[in-house]
């Protein structure tokens, strides 16, 4: 078989995982060649609109385990291939050179054991930077169930280290992964954790302490093959970036691979649950929010028509109006139309000159939604009084007209700056 | 107080000593054209002002102890956005930060510095952008030549990038709108003008490598094949990655 065509099989194979993020490092110089940014960059789009920033590929995709979500599983019919590791390190060179790419994401199948798949990965990893002095970015996936010590070793060449959580709950797992075991999952997840946390504090002693995962850990699941709610997910998550501190948790809208009866019969994926998803993880990184304010176990789903701030804002009337000339930057970050950026601007510029209504929309207020819920120097934009429900309407149209589900203004790549984690495509 | 309006031979320190001159003559709203523009709408002749480096330097050196680095890095961003009539603003952002002595850039209601702030919002977005989407070919010299086509003149703001990173090959990026090159030989990076005229079938740029053509070959397989289909969206592709960048981009050829 020729390497374009192992290119081809293990591109298809790898195409589900969803990271794409290259940031979070900063690399240099030295003799070899590369460098990390620490905001990250996109270097194309493919046809499906994902941004292409790491060479994405699996090692090798003859698993040996079935799960019953995965194009992989060993009872699929699909072609199979492996490349060797020189190979995985020529292309991602080659890649390098031209700046198609930041650097490598690679990941595997389980070929003949979790360890033996774990050490090669490691084997490619090792390669490039020692051999090659490579200074580009590297994402190894952590193969579940592979021993701990191969997982520390993985740290000590690669930017992020991941671990794919799969499915959101141990149920799910179980019945549609069952060579998977929870613990297989959350004792490397830990492991990656501890490596971090010691590598970080060794860190603020000694410049030069050796690095373990510099760009930190994030992880995976599969949304809409199993039949937890949104309250659920978001839980989880919540508990995955506190107990492991995790950088992200990327949601990935079922594809529909199988027949399998286990699954349940899609016609296209839930890419509209997928978004409100990334919305409501966006929000509790980054805007101050907990899973419980979005969420409730009697309302557990999220608002297919309404973003989850816009929601959020619906339920709390007493929350506003907030007075963009003195509300804290927190307070801002909660206003409909009001993002991060503009936050920023508005603490910033209220410190040379008073604000006025008009400064607004030039600081990046989106004032068509915000203007509801504030008040400049005491006066409220928004004409006469609102019931709940035109609220929510002309919170709705104006949402939809202006960013449909497929175009995630929150995640344009503009908030780079702002943002810990540059390219959040979902 | 007088009405002016200065003309300047087109280069950034031409433009700084005409700041020089409004200062000094304490101008009210002064107007700056380059010697290029086209002369007319004007009640009041332009006055020639000559490039003065000592002046230059001077104002330049004020502004930076006035606003610090940061504030100079804006000037010249926004100055590197080549947009015509934003002098103005340029000059007014001049003269409020040594009249502050501060960094201003945080005070974005103001209408000339959020003028200066967005113009070079957008070089500093477009350096960013062609970061990723410049694509280097290697030559049967054994040089990577890399062309594009960016909205500003950015190919000196993007250089130091690629020393950092590739910095162990040779390597040329061609501005080709404005016919500018920077080159690097792996010890110095030397900016110049590319031949005014170049050699025909040349729109292609120089002879590749053999391991060149292989490797593109495979990236464009790659990039078909990293798609998911059930989530097509050539729209949301075009709205990332607009069509007018696909002419330099290897994986969209073929
Ligand atoms: S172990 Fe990984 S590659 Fe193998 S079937 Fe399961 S999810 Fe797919």
């Amino acid at each position: 078989m020729t390497i374009d065509q192992k290119l081809a099989i293990l591109a298809e194979s790898a195409k589900y995982d969803v990271s794409c993020a290259s940031s979070g490092t900063t690399r240099s110089g030295g003799a070899g060649v590369g460098s990390c940014a620490v905001t990250g960059i996109c270097h194309s789009w493919s046809a499906d609109g994902r941004c292409v920033s790491l060479l994405k590929l699996l090692l090798g995709n003859r698993c040996i385990y079935d799960c019953a979500y995965c194009v992989n599983r060993r009872s699929n019919d699909i072609p199979r291939a492996s490349l060797s590791v020189a190979e995985v390190v020529d292309l991602t060179l080659r890649f390098y050179r031209r700046n198609y790419i930041e650097g490598l994401f690679l990941s595997s199948a389980v070929e003949r054991s979790p360890d033996d798949t774990m050490e090669r990965l490691l084997e490619v990893a090792r390669e490039l930077r020692v051999r090659h002095a490579f200074q580009g970015y590297i994402h190894l996936k952590a193969i579940p169930g592979a021993d701990p010590a191969l997982v520390r070793r993985a740290g000590a060449y690669a930017d992020r280290l991941s671990v794919n959580i799969e499915l959101p709950s141990q149920e799910s797992l179980q019945r549609l992964a069952p060579q998977k075991s929870k613990l297989g999952i959350l004792g490397p997840m830990g492991v990656i954790h501890d490596g971090i946390a010691e590598y970080r504090a060794e860190a603020v002693v000694h410049r030069a302490a050796p690095r373990f995962a510099p760009a930190g850990q994030s992880t995976q699941m599969v949304v809409g093959a199993s039949p937890e709610n949104d309250l659920q997910i978001l839980n989880l998550s919540a508990a995955l970036y506190q107990r492991y501190d995790l950088k992200r948790v990327y949601y990935s809208a079922y594809v529909p691979v199988s027949t399998d009866s286990r699954l349940p019969a899609l016609r296209t994926p839930p890419l509209e649950r997928e978004h409100r998803l990334y919305q409501a993880d966006w929000l509790m990184r980054l805007y101050g929010f907990a899973a419980q304010e979005l969420l409730s176990p009697e309302t557990p789903w999220l608002d297919p028509v309404l973003d989850p701030k816009c929601a959020w804002a619906l339920r709390h009337p007493e929350a506003f109006p907030v007075e963009v000339a003195t509300a804290p930057y927190e307070r801002l970050l909660r206003v409909p139309g009001i993002g991060m950026r503009s936050a920023q601007r508005l603490c910033s510029t209220r410190r040379f000159a008073a604000l006025r209504l008009e400064d607004l929309t030039r600081l990046g207020v989106v004032l068509r939604r915000a203007q509801f819920f504030l008040t400049v120097n005491g006066r409220c934009p928004a004409a006469g009084a609102m019931t709940p429900q035109r609220l929510r309407h002309c919170l709705i149209s104006g949402d939809s007209a202006r960013s449909p589900w497929w175009q995630p203004d929150l995640f344009a790549w503009r908030d780079a700056q702002a943002a810990p984690e540059a390219c959040a495509c979902p | 107080m007088s009405l002016s309006s200065y003309r300047y031979d087109g280069s950034f320190e031409g433009l700084l000593s005409a700041f020089a001159e409004a200062r000094l003559e304490d101008a009210a709203g002064p107007a700056f054209s380059p010697a290029s523009a086209a002369e007319g709408g004007l009640l009041w002749a332009a006055r020639e002002v000559p490039l003065r480096p000592a002046t230059a330097a001077a104002l330049w050196r004020d502004l930076v102890s006035a606003g610090g680095a940061e504030a100079g890095r804006t000037l010249t961003s926004a100055w590197l956005a080549e947009e015509s009539a934003l002098e103005g603003a340029l000059y007014e952002y001049c003269c409020l930060t040594l009249e502050r002595r501060q960094c201003l850039d945080a005070w974005a209601a103001q209408p000339a510095i959020r003028a200066v702030l967005a113009a070079a919002r957008r070089v500093g977005h477009e350096v960013h952008r062609f970061q990723g989407i410049l694509r280097f070919a290697e030559t049967q010299s054994g040089w990577y030549y890399a062309a594009c086509e960016p909205d500003h003149n950015i190919i000196a703001l993007l250089a130091p990038h690629f020393v950092g990173r590739l910095g162990d090959q040779r390597w040329a990026i061609h501005d080709r709108r404005r016919d500018l090159v920077v080159c690097w030989d792996g010890q110095e990076l030397r900016p110049g003008r590319a031949p005014a005229a170049p050699p025909a079938g040349a729109a292609a740029g120089p002879a590749l490598s053999e391991a060149e053509v292989a490797t593109q070959s495979q990236w464009r397989r790659y990039h078909r094949h990293i798609a998911i289909d059930s989530r097509r969206n050539p729209r949301l592709q075009r709205r990332c990655l607009p069509r007018r960048y696909w002419p330099y981009l290897t994986e969209m050829q073929g």
